[in-house]
């Protein structure tokens, strides 16, 4: 393609972005030059700042701008109960559900062998230490429910039986307006097996 | 000429791994009777309402449909063939070493359907959680033997029957030969005759004696059976190392790490799952 090479370039370097191909790559190139210069130079400096901005949080390891993040250094949250969880967009999901007053601790990930991802590369000692030496009472765990959500929880569980803290597990079961005829098997057997007394409280 | 269409249908499967790909599918490594190891992808199966999603689980026995005839098949229909419990702890961890051992040993596209049906049953094995040791030592050995590369646990290198009264070392590409020297006191390395017929019989499964069908394991009792797993692991190791060429099994420093935090006994606090 007879482009200049720095148009070329930034090409090139849009195709990084997820689900973008060559194709996308230049027609938003082209119009970032074409109609939106300002829109351009702001996204270069955002992109720029966030890339040397954003660092790791020293408690939960969720992005953050500084050493802690701004769930970690409120003190109006409940640090007696911490929320495991892979991703941070799993964090948000459960922030924008609400009710969950109490900390979390961000794996950015899970265990997954054949991708070479092990206890450690999702920082489960961090995890082990801060429960060990905190006030840690209650330990959620809100991975997915996918077969290495499920050994990651395994693991995390097995990892802090000895400790005093309660480790739960987020229920699996029936979606709220779900009906019984539409719901798959194994959810299904999920929700039987996770099935509780009917309180009249 | 019509053209061809590369439809393949309803053929039993697992999966072995899913990752995402783009937006809202996931490609996916699944072992099928009598495909072997193939990659497929599907599109949009993490979209709201998709039926396929919940069924996409590595250890359950489906049946896919795809089709495509290059490296990467388009995956059409998902069934379940039955709902098996989920698999918990060692178990779990265990069926993780039997899919990275056939996503990293297995050619694409070449059928291993024996090997397959020794999967299954092996899955089923973790699920019911029979003896551990014995159903991966099993299956390794199939493995082993599928891919052309068992150990002969009859004859020494030179084609001898092994003799009674001799300790054998086995080697990478050689076989048995007597061990020589301080190599036949290293730990479960120099072996007896009779210890490597033990290993046969472990990893034999069903035989006949007199007349009836009997777990050929089942001559072998408490510490000669565990002697033989014991045996079993180094000797298999030795060999799927060799094919590995260098890469690390992950499953197996997971396995280690989940063991070593089982020190103490206790009893399991986490609900649900």
């Amino acid at each position: 393609m007879s482009f200049s090479p720095l148009i070329n370039e930034l090409v090139e370097s849009l195709t990084i972005l997820p689900g973008v191909g060559r194709k996308s790559a230049q027609r938003m190139a082209l119009q970032l030059l074409e109609r939106n210069r300002a829109g351009g130079l702001r996204l270069s400096a955002a992109l720029s700042r966030a890339m040397d901005g954003i660092v790791r949080c020293r408690c939960c390891q969720n992005f953050a701008e500084s050493d802690y993040c701004p769930v970690c250094l409120t003190d109006r949250r409940d640090a007696e109960q911490v929320c495991v969880v892979e991703t941070p967009s799993d964090l948000a999901a459960i922030e924008s559900a609400g009710g969950f007053k109490g900390r979390y601790f961000v794996l950015m990930g899970h265990l997954s062998p054949i991708d070479g991802i092990g206890p450690d590369e999702i920082g489960l000692t961090i995890l082990a230490k801060q429960v060990t030496e905190g006030h840690i009472k209650e330990v959620i765990l809100a991975t997915n429910s996918t077969v290495e959500g499920e050994a990651t929880a395994y693991f995390i569980a097995q990892m802090l039986a000895n400790t005093s803290a309660l480790v739960t597990r987020i229920a699996h079961g029936i979606p709220l307006g779900g009906e019984l005829g539409y719901i798959d098997g194994g959810t299904l057997s999920h929700a039987f097996s996770g099935r509780k007394p009917v309180s009249n409280d | 000429m019509m053209p061809v269409k590369h439809l393949v249908s309803q053929e039993p499967a697992y999966l072995l791994h899913i990752w995402p790909y783009g937006e809202s599918g996931v490609m996916m490594d699944a072992f099928s009777h009598r495909c072997g190891r193939i990659r497929l992808i599907a599109k949009g199966v993490k979209r709201k309402g998709n039926t396929f999603a919940p069924l996409l689980r590595p250890f359950q026995p489906l049946l896919l449909s795809w089709q495509g005839k290059g490296g990467l098949k388009n995956l059409t229909q998902v069934d379940s063939v039955m709902q098996l419990p989920g698999l918990t702890g060692d178990y779990l961890f265990s069926a993780f070493y039997l899919n990275e051992l056939l996503q990293h040993l297995l050619q694409e596209q070449e059928p291993f359907p024996d090997l397959f049906i020794q999967y299954a049953e092996t899955l089923s094995q973790l699920t019911e959680r029979l003896p551990l040791e014995v159903a991966l030592r099993r299956f390794e050995w199939r493995l082993l033997c599928e891919l052309g590369f068992a150990p002969d646990l009859t004859r020494d290198h030179d084609g001898y029957w092994l003799r009674q009264n001799a300790i054998y070392c086995w080697h990478v590409g050689l076989g048995f030969q007597v061990a020589s020297g301080p190599e036949a006191t290293v730990q479960d390395r120099g072996l007896t005759a009779q210890q490597v017929h033990d290993i046969l019989h472990l990893v034999a499964g069903r035989q006949v004696l007199e007349n009836e069908i009997v777990e050929a394991s089942a001559q072998l009792e408490g510490l000669r059976l565990s002697a033989a797993l014991k045996h079993a692991k180094v000797l298999f190791r030795q060999a799927i190392d060799s094919l590995l060429q260098g890469r690390v099994l992950k499953s197996r420093e997971l396995i280690v790490k989940f063991r070593a935090l089982d020190t103490v006994p206790k009893t399991p606090k986490v609900s649900g799952g």
